[in-house]
């Protein structure tokens, strides 16, 4: 049990990370990341949405019918989308304006429903939220850093527009590296999107690498050391 | 008829489709009444700070959110004007306008405009989607370049900027902007001198 909810987490944070290696969900993934704090909010959205629909779904996953799942699958996750909405234009209002068609197109994201039809339709309730959860904070994750590199390069600041998600607290959190002026301005533009999100990608590959490489050889030493013995 | 039968009958998958709906609806409208009150407030919130610093140092007694009126002439779209009353005589207009001719599509500003001199109180960006780096120095976060505008009128100002001969301030190697900004606030300023409340439609309800 243990060891499958460890499993779950080191998937969708590392393995099979939605924003890194799965590769889905690209089009908030680039839109929003211009600052670390629009990142942050319509992650919070996301994870939401996933644990809730990942829940729902599996919760019904005996009643289904091959043929119509999709369908039900949507329903249920553009519910979920409509929910998460309204209680952010209700309790978050400013960041809603800013995000506000984000919001309503994770009912396209792809990892959503990916998840529902990968895991959710063949898990356990449990299992099934906890990946929701999992998967929802490995993209959030990504978000973030993308949203963090973009705006430091781009704007020279980091967790500016904080208040908008916590309130008059966030304020304080914004850290100033330099004048706005010195930014570089193709961070904040689309193509510092596509740029950051690469790199990211490529660092992954080469840890996954190294790491692989090492184990291989540490493998390898081994065999010849049973060998010589 | 087993269970499994039914199962695979088209009668279950309708009424699985069926049901689902109605629960997930249901949910949703749930929570729609709950946030809905909120919603609202939150708007009304939002609306009234705004009008606290359009209208800074304006008397008025009214509560300008319900006195909106519809006006075309202010954009590609006809636009909303709040006005303020102060013992029942229109003291300042609340106007959003487009502002057109920038870099990228019309953004939308808008203007606390006193009634009785013409002159502009506080005008601030509602929506922006210029270049970033290229425009973006007018907005109030990044300067105060607005506040040339507060205490700015056709009868006391040239609306263009210094370059064209007028009176405002400009960016070096950013003059677009700044430009469209003042045209618009100038053709503007000229519509709201023109405005007759009696020929404009009322707002229809909040939306």
């Amino acid at each position: 049990m243990m060891e499958k909810i460890f499993e779950i987490f080191k998937d969708g944070l590392w393995n099979k990370n939605p924003g890194l290696v799965q590769l889905l969900g690209l089009c908030p993934l680039l839109a929003v990341t211009s600052t670390a704090a629009n990142a942050l909010g319509l992650g919070i959205a996301t994870i939401a949405v996933l644990t809730v629909s990942n829940f729902l779904i599996s919760a019904v996953r005996h009643l289904l019918k091959a043929e119509v799942r999709i369908i039900i699958y949507v329903i249920i996750i553009a519910s979920v989308v409509t929910c998460v909405q309204l209680c952010m234009q209700a309790y978050t209002a400013e960041l809603y304006a800013t995000l506000g068609l984000y919001i309503s197109l994770i009912v396209t994201n792809c990892i959503i429903i990916a998840r529902a039809e990968i895991f959710a339709s063949r898990n356990s309730v449990l299992f099934s939220a906890l990946d929701g959860f999992a998967n929802g904070l490995g993209f959030t994750l990504v978000l973030l850093l993308i949203g963090g590199v973009r705006e430091i390069i781009g704007q020279g600041t980091l967790f500016a527009g904080m208040e908008q998600l916590v309130g008059e607290a966030g304020s304080s959190m914004k850290i100033t590296f330099f004048s706005a002026d010195k930014g570089l301005l193709i961070a904040i533009l689309p193509p510092g999107a596509f740029i950051t999100l690469g790199m990211l990608v490529a660092v992954k590959n080469f840890m996954d690498n190294r790491l692989f490489v090492k184990v291989t050889s540490k493998k390898r030493d081994a065999e010849t050391t049973i060998v010589n013995e | 008829m087993t269970s499994k039968s039914f199962k695979d009958s088209s009668f279950y998958v309708g009424l699985l489709l069926g049901v689902i709906t109605f629960c997930c609806l249901s949910i949703v409208f749930i929570v729609r009444d709950i946030t809905a009150e909120r919603i609202s407030e939150a708007a009304f919130e939002k609306q009234n700070s705004s009008f606290k610093l359009l209208l800074k140092g304006i008397k008025f007694d009214n509560n300008p959110g319900a006195e909106c009126y519809i006006a075309d002439g202010l954009g590609s779209s006809p636009k909303k004007v709040y006005v303020a009353k102060y013992h029942g005589r229109v003291s300042a207009y609340v106007v959003y306008y487009d502002v057109a001719g920038g870099y990228s599509t019309p953004f939308s500003m808008v203007a606390g405009v006193d009634a009785v001199t013409g002159l502009i109180n506080y005008v601030d960006v509602v929506e922006f989607n210029e270049t970033p780096g290229l425009g973006d120095k007018i907005l109030r976060s990044s300067g105060n370049y607005l506040d040339s505008f507060s205490g700015a009128g056709l009868s006391n100002r040239v609306f263009e900027v210094k370059k064209d001969g007028g009176d405002f301030d400009f960016f070096t190697g950013a003059t677009v902007t700044p430009r469209a900004v003042v045209r618009s606030t100038g053709s503007m300023l000229k519509r709201v001198g023109s405005l007759d409340l009696d020929s404009l439609k009322k707002c229809e309800g909040e939306r």
